[in-house]
């Protein structure tokens, strides 16, 4: 009840004073969600998300929360028990997840990237053949190019590795690097800024065709004004000096190119995703 | 360091209490990481295990309830959640569907123990719920999720980390006790030293009994280490008072105020005080100072050193030697100070006396010093040493003996000079100051009467006042004088001196006396004025005897001229021949006397040094072949050979003078054609050396006559002599000929030697240094290719066939030489060469050159018959028709210049056919034809002979003759008339020709006539006359007697300059460019180029040799070829050349120069049509 009076007297004093509240948040105190795949480990993650979410809200007036789960099979169960509603993943391009009503509104504009299995620079092993029988670091089981499309293709090869899951990128390549696993099936953008970020060198045994880097999604929960509002935000962050600002720091942290912006998809782009889930083994699907 | 300094303050003060406080601080340290490091691993090692066994669960549990999904049997589901629970770390587990619903189970139990809330929190922070999803297929039913009880691994964690650090203090403490007993027992026999301060100091101290038994080596060591210290303290100490009381230096020790604390026994002594009396004095009271106190005020800190004088009244004097040093504690601050005091009285006053004595001494030596300062030079004071009285005197020895060493050197010298030379002395205003005895006997007056008197009492009035005046002036200024004077004595007598005048400089550098040192040189200049005048009156009888001989040569060769003129005149005209005979006779009695007159003419030339050498360029091959030429006529006259042989290579052009060497060739091969009596004489020239301008050349003129004995061969070059007297009576001659050629042998920097044998020959070698041109063409260009062509010499004479194949060989040709006919003849039939010419001589044994050519040209030659040349030295002149009939192509007569030779051949070769020409034989020259020009000529000459013969000899030639019979009457008849050449001599009365000459040009230059040729005639034969005429401005210079051909020749060439075919100014350029078909010239023009050297040397030759014939020919070739080019101007000169030469004229040098000329003018024009190469031979 004090509350209430409390709201009722601050709007009034507002309105006497000519004074405003931003209007997305005086308008709606709606809270959503916002849970990215976790790419590069929690606190990297959350270092390169937490700036481009809090300026997203505040140029959108949508108040987004950052969600990040600690595999990615984390950010697919948020999706699935409805705790999030927006999400920067490539998980849900399976024919199933695709009805579940979550659409693509952007994509983050990088250089292709792809599936890649690696070794060590200084590894013994030259063909994906000397594998068998030994170890292979993953991500997770929910990582599409970083585990289900090596991993197809390993099998598509009657190459029988254990599969090794680290959590996150960076958990699977660290595995590699301290001896504990023979190779490492990853994402080719996130191999690389690893590379860059801790100096290290490796050799790629297997590269899969080019893909597109991961979709923004919304969830068909939100209403179309926040989800435009939001879809804005992103997609106009390297228009606006201070969202270029952010993105750049953010990009640099990870060791993503600097001019590494967000551009408007409608999700025709991950054409490759959806074929893959038309062919990939059953246990991959 | 300055962190650390505040904990200092917390050190405790025992060494005991801080070790064991360093102790208990590195337990408590290692206690506490030990602890920290097993909780770090314990929680580290606590999640793990709880998250793997989370993952474990997680995916047996999702199987489970993946196939429970499946079906929506939520039931099993349930109980699949609460089994999984049972016993598990996870505080819910859930299963939640697609739809939002979920299946959920809680735990229920409670952890035994509470764990601290700190570190639940920080082990939940590092839990993440487990989610899995439930898929099957590829379609999701839903996620299993796992959520952690982080209390009950808090719990777990906090009771293993309670035991440990219950453990951990318990060992601690146990650890503290056990160090602390040891720790005081051992460390604190340090501390009981204190007790011992007196044994220490005394140094009695006993280790064994103050220490423990137990105690640490370390600190036993040190104890002994104090036990020595103290024992020898105590030996220093008792040391130091004995020494102190047996010094005789008096020493207090003060406070730092300077208060006596200790005397000892000395200082009792120089004080007057005992010890109790000194103790508390201040020591600046003890040293009171007379009439001052000044130590009082001193600062005792600045009291070092000090020289005391205690002058006290009614007390003896005392002084002192006094230092104070200051005593420094421990801590640096001052403690007191040492006094030492030294009694120095008796060594103090007889120090004083001492000085006393120095300064006395030194003041003497200084005195000293000043006068030796005065008195020696600078370097021999310094290295004396000038503080050494030992060297001071020495050096005063020395100066006494060195000046009495220079006052005897000097008297000597004095003595010795008064015993030469006559000295006197002057002031500086010129009296007499002093007089030797010498000067007084020589000037006969008295020494009394000289001293005081000016010098000028000796003037002898023999020199100038000026002479004196300069004397006088050049001593006065410092300077020495030397020169010779002549006195007058006092009895009037002259007295020539050779005298020096020194003048004697003072201390400011001006003169203040002069020494006139003098020699009486009276009998050596008496001598000399005889001597000179004796020269005088030799010279003037040897430029008498000169002027006697170049008289007599001229009054000699006046009439000579005279009458070899006159007998040529004579000889012209229609003779009986007995009245030719005689005159002949008297002809060449007159040449030969000329001979003898220019022999003795040169010699007296050579006595008096006046014989001198040109140096003017000359062609050498033809000057040596020319004048052997003229030679020639005598060689035929003996039938000798006269053979030439100059190297081609040899320079033709050179410098010096030709005339010279013509003079030297005639007497040298005069000698031999008149010694030998038959065989050959040859004249070979040869490069001995050859510099950058510069040649030296050998000429050897070898005979086959009578030879000269060994002895005697060196006394041929004497003056009038020869190998023997009956030799001048066989041969004649005056005995100078090889006198003169030696001497201009020497003049033209060569020198002459002879080789000979009696009765085999002889040979006369000389050199010659010549200058050179080395840019001078050498051998001509010649227009045919001689080079391969195979030539037959024949000739008896082994040397002249040598010659002639050297010289074909050079030139590239393969000459076959055979020594007779018959043998040329065989070779011709039967050779394998075919010979394309044959030299034959023309006078061989058995067969002659004529027949040889005749047998050449029978018809069983044909095809084989070469070119016939035939050499002739002597015979008959061949019949033309013969000639023609035997095929002979040309004569030469010998000796053959290589010049001729060469020409010959280029004419054989060049006509193509060994078809006969005509041989032409020599033509005289017609002296008595008319010149094409009647000239004006004014002749001037005083003497009737001279004056009759020229005048014939110009009325002959067809000239107008003015005559004039001095310089005066000639410019008086030039003034009237006008001429076209003067003919002057040059002695002559009343106006020399020179003088006339120079009048007349002077008359010319003011009065604007133009300039009138005048030549000298003259006998004066010196190269002076010549270039004294050509200085007086005459153009020309002809020697008497007058060589008619010679005089006619310049006539001539005047006369031709004034029939208008002088060289012109006439552009061959433009005539080329404008008038001559550009392809003829292209044509022609290279191969004119090529050859009009040769065709110039083959008419100039033509001419020397007299050939007529040739002489029309090659004018005639060259007129033709000449015109093709529009050369007008030299087109009309060998017009000229042609005609004068087939009117019988043959003296034409002078239109060859000139045709040469304007052919070299023509050549430059035609230079840029030149396009091919030249064809060179040899």
């Amino acid at each position: 009840m004090f509350l209430k009076l409390s709201q009722a007297a601050l709007a009034t004093l507002c309105v006497l004073g000519g004074f405003q509240f931003p209007a997305a948040v005086a308008a709606d105190s709606q809270v959503y969600h916002f849970s990215p795949v976790n790419q590069y480990g929690i606190n990297l993650t959350a270092a390169y998300w937490n700036p481009i979410i809090n300026y997203v809200t505040e140029k959108s007036g949508v108040k987004l929360v950052l969600k990040i789960g600690r595999t990615s099979a984390d950010t697919t169960s948020y999706v699935l028990a409805n705790e999030v509603e927006f999400v920067f993943t490539n998980h849900l391009f399976s024919p199933e997840r695709e009805q579940l009503g979550w659409k693509v509104f952007g994509r983050r504009d990088t250089p292709p990237v792809h599936g890649q299995i690696i070794v060590a620079d200084d590894s013994p092993v030259k063909k994906l053949q000397e594998l068998t029988g030994h170890d292979v670091a993953f991500p997770g089981p929910e990582a599409l190019i970083a585990y289900k499309f090596p991993y197809a293709h390993l099998l598509s090869q009657g190459v029988d590795v254990k599969v090794v899951f680290g959590g996150n990128q960076d958990g699977a390549l660290a595995q590699l690097y301290s001896g504990k696993v023979k190779a490492v099936g990853g994402n080719s953008q996130l191999l690389e800024g690893y590379a860059k970020r801790e100096s290290k060198k490796y050799r790629v045994l297997w590269s899969s065709e080019p893909l597109y880097d991961l979709a923004l999604m919304a969830s068909s929960n939100v209403p179309e004004r926040d989800r435009k509002a939001v879809a804005d935000a992103f997609l106009g962050m390297a228009k606006d000096a201070r969202g270029r600002e952010v993105l750049s720091t953010a990009s640099a942290a990870v060791g993503l190119p600097v001019t590494t912006a967000f551009i408007p998809s409608s999700g025709t782009e991950y054409g490759a995703y959806r074929k893959f889930y038309q062919s990939a083994p059953t246990n991959l699907r | 360091m300055r962190v650390a300094r505040p904990l200092l303050g917390l050190l405790p003060k025992s060494l005991v209490a801080r070790v064991y406080a360093l102790y208990s601080v590195t337990l408590l340290s290692f206690v506490g990481c030990g602890l920290a490091l097993f909780y770090h691993y314990q929680f580290v090692q606590a999640i793990e295990d709880v998250q793997v066994a989370a993952s474990t669960l997680s995916e047996v549990v999702a199987q489970t309830v993946s196939d429970s999904a499946v079906i929506g049997d939520y039931d099993t589901v349930k109980r699949t959640l609460e089994k999984a629970m049972f016993g598990s770390r996870f505080e819910s587990a859930a299963f939640i569907d697609l739809r939002g619903g979920s299946v959920r189970v809680v735990r229920e139990s409670q952890a035994v123990v509470v764990p601290p809330e700190w570190l639940t929190e920080r082990i939940a922070a590092q839990l993440y719920d487990v989610n899995r999803n439930i898929s099957v297929g590829g379609r999701d039913y839903g996620i299993l999720r796992l959520k952690f009880a982080a209390d009950l691994v808090a719990a777990d964690l906090w009771v293993l980390l309670r035991a440990s650090l219950v453990g951990a203090l318990a060992s601690m403490i146990g650890g503290l006790i056990l160090i602390r007993i040891p720790l005081a027992r051992w460390l604190g026999n340090l501390d009981r030293l204190r007790q011992y301060e007196s044994e220490i100091e005394s140094g009695t101290i006993d280790v064994k009994q103050v220490l423990a038994d137990d105690a640490p080596i370390e600190i036993r060591r040190t104890f002994e280490m104090f036990n020595r210290a103290a024992t020898n303290l105590q030996q220093e100490r008792e040391q130091a008072a004995v020494t102190l009381a047996a010094i005789a230096d008096g020493v207090l020790t003060t406070d730092c105020d300077g208060r006596v604390v200790y005397a000892n026994p000395a200082a009792t002594r120089i004080f007057g005080e005992s010890a109790d009396q000194l103790h508390g004095r201040d020591v600046r009271s003890l040293l009171p100072v007379t009439g001052g106190g000044e130590q009082e005020r001193l600062p005792l800190a600045e009291w070092n050193a000090l020289r005391v004088d205690l002058r006290t009244e009614g007390a003896s004097r005392m002084v002192l030697d006094t230092s104070l040093s200051p005593i420094f504690a421990r801590d640096g601050h001052l403690a007191g100070f040492v006094l030492a005091c030294r009694d120095i009285t008796k060594s103090f006053q007889l120090e004083e006396q001492l000085r006393v004595q120095l300064n006395a001494r030194e003041t003497a030596l200084n005195a000293l010093r000043d006068v030796l300062r005065g008195l020696l030079p600078a370097h021999q004071l310094a290295g004396a040493g000038g503080d050494d009285i030992e060297a001071v005197s020495r050096l005063i020895g020395d100066l006494v003996r060195e000046r009495e060493s220079s006052r005897r050197a000097l008297d000597n010298q004095k003595f010795a000079l008064d015993q030469h030379a006559i000295v006197s002395v002057m002031d500086c205003a010129g009296r007499i100051v002093y007089a030797n005895d010498r000067f007084s006997y020589i000037s006969g007056y008295a020494r009394e009467e000289l001293l005081g008197r000016d010098h000028r009492l000796l003037r002898s009035g023999v020199h100038a006042p000026e002479f004196y005046e300069q004397i006088w002036q050049i001593i006065t200024q410092g300077q020495v004088w030397r020169g010779e004077l002549c006195d007058r004595a006092k009895n009037g007598s002259l007295h020539w001196m050779r005298a020096t005048i020194v003048p004697l400089l003072g201390a400011d550098g001006r003169p203040e006396q002069y020494i006139a040192i003098r020699t009486d040189i009276t009998a050596r200049k008496e001598a000399e004025q005889a001597l000179q005048k004796a020269k005088e009156t030799a010279e003037l009888a040897n430029r008498a005897k000169s002027d006697f001989l170049a008289n007599m040569s001229h009054e000699i060769r006046t009439p000579m001229n005279g009458i070899i003129g006159m007998t040529e005149l004579v000889l012209d005209t229609e003779l009986s021949s007995e009245q030719r005979e005689h005159l002949d006779v008297v002809k060449s009695s007159a040449e030969s006397l000329l001979t003898v007159i220019n022999d003795i003419l040169d010699f007296s030339r050579i006595e008096a040094g006046k014989l001198h050498v040109e140096r003017v360029d000359f062609d050498f091959h033809r000057t040596l072949s020319d004048t052997l030429r003229g030679l020639a006529i005598s060689a035929r006259s003996k039938n000798l050979e006269l053979l030439c042989d100059i190297e081609s290579h040899l320079p033709r052009r050179v410098r010096g003078d030709p005339t010279r060497l013509r003079q030297i060739l005639v007497n040298l091969v005069g000698n031999a054609l008149k010694f030998t009596e038959h065989g050959e004489v040859l004249v070979r020239a040869k490069l001995l050396e050859k510099g950058a301008d510069q040649v030296v050349l050998q000429i050897s003129v070898a005979d086959t006559g009578i030879g000269i004995a060994p002895d005697k061969q060196e006394q041929i070059f004497d003056a009038f002599t020869q190998a023997d007297t009956s030799t001048t009576r066989r041969y004649g001659g005056t005995g100078l000929g090889l006198t003169i050629t030696r001497k201009l042998v020497q003049l033209m920097g060569g020198q002459i030697w002879l080789v000979s044998q009696p009765g085999q020959g002889s040979t006369f070698h000389f050199t010659l240094c010549l200058g050179f041109d080395p840019l001078a063409v050498g051998m001509p260009v010649v227009p045919v290719q001689l080079a391969g062509r195979h030539v037959l010499v024949v000739d008896d004479n082994a040397v002249n066939r040598e010659i002639l194949c050297a010289r074909l060989t050079e030139w590239g040709m393969h000459p076959a030489a055979h020594a007779t006919p018959a043998a040329a003849l065989e070779a011709v039939r039967t050779g394998a060469d075919v010979y394309e010419c044959a030299l034959l001589d023309a006078l061989m044994p058995d067969m002659d050159g004529y027949q040889l050519a005749e047998q050449l040209h029978a018809p069983e030659f044909d095809g084989r018959r070469p070119r016939i040349i035939v050499l002739s030295s002597a015979g008959p002149v061949l019949d033309p028709q013969r000639a023609a009939a035997s095929g002979i192509a040309e004569s030469l007569t010998k000796p053959i210049s290589t010049d001729e030779l060469l020409a010959a051949l280029c004419r054989a070769f060049a006509a193509g056919a060994p078809e006969s020409r005509a041989v032409q034989p020599s033509v005289a020259v017609p002296a008595n034809r008319k010149a094409d020009r009647a000239l004006k000529v004014l002749l001037v000459e005083d003497h009737p002979i001279n004056q009759k013969l020229a005048q014939s000899l110009l009325d002959k030639w067809g000239h107008h003759t003015t005559l004039a019979a001095n310089g005066l009457e000639a410019l008086e008849a030039w003034r009237a008339g006008q001429f076209d050449v003067v003919l002057m001599d040059m002695q002559m009365p009343v106006m020399s020709g020179i003088e006339s000459s120079i009048a007349i040009r002077d008359e010319e230059a003011h009065g604007g006539r133009p300039r009138l040729p005048i030549i000298a005639m003259t006998a004066n034969a010196m190269e002076s006359d010549r270039q004294a005429c050509l200085a007086a401005g005459m153009d020309d210079y002809l020697s008497k007697p007058i060589n008619a051909a010679e005089l006619k020749a310049r006539l001539d060439r005047l006369g031709a300059a004034k029939s208008g075919i002088a060289i012109s100014n006439f552009d061959y350029a433009q005539a080329l460019a404008s008038q001559v078909d550009a392809e003829i010239l292209e044509v022609i023009a290279d191969a004119f180029l090529d050859a009009y050297p040769a065709d110039i040397e083959q008419l100039r030759n033509a001419v020397a040799t007299r050939n007529r014939e040739v002489v029309m020919r090659s004018a005639h070739t060259l007129k033709g070829i000449l015109g093709q080019f529009e050369a007008a101007p030299a087109v009309a000169i060998a017009r000229d050349i042609e005609a004068r030469a087939r009117a019988g004229e043959i003296d034409l040098t002078f239109e060859v120069d000139r045709l040469e000329g304007e052919i070299e003018r023509l050549a430059g024009s035609l230079e840029p049509y030149r396009n091919a190469t030249l064809v060179h031979t040899g």
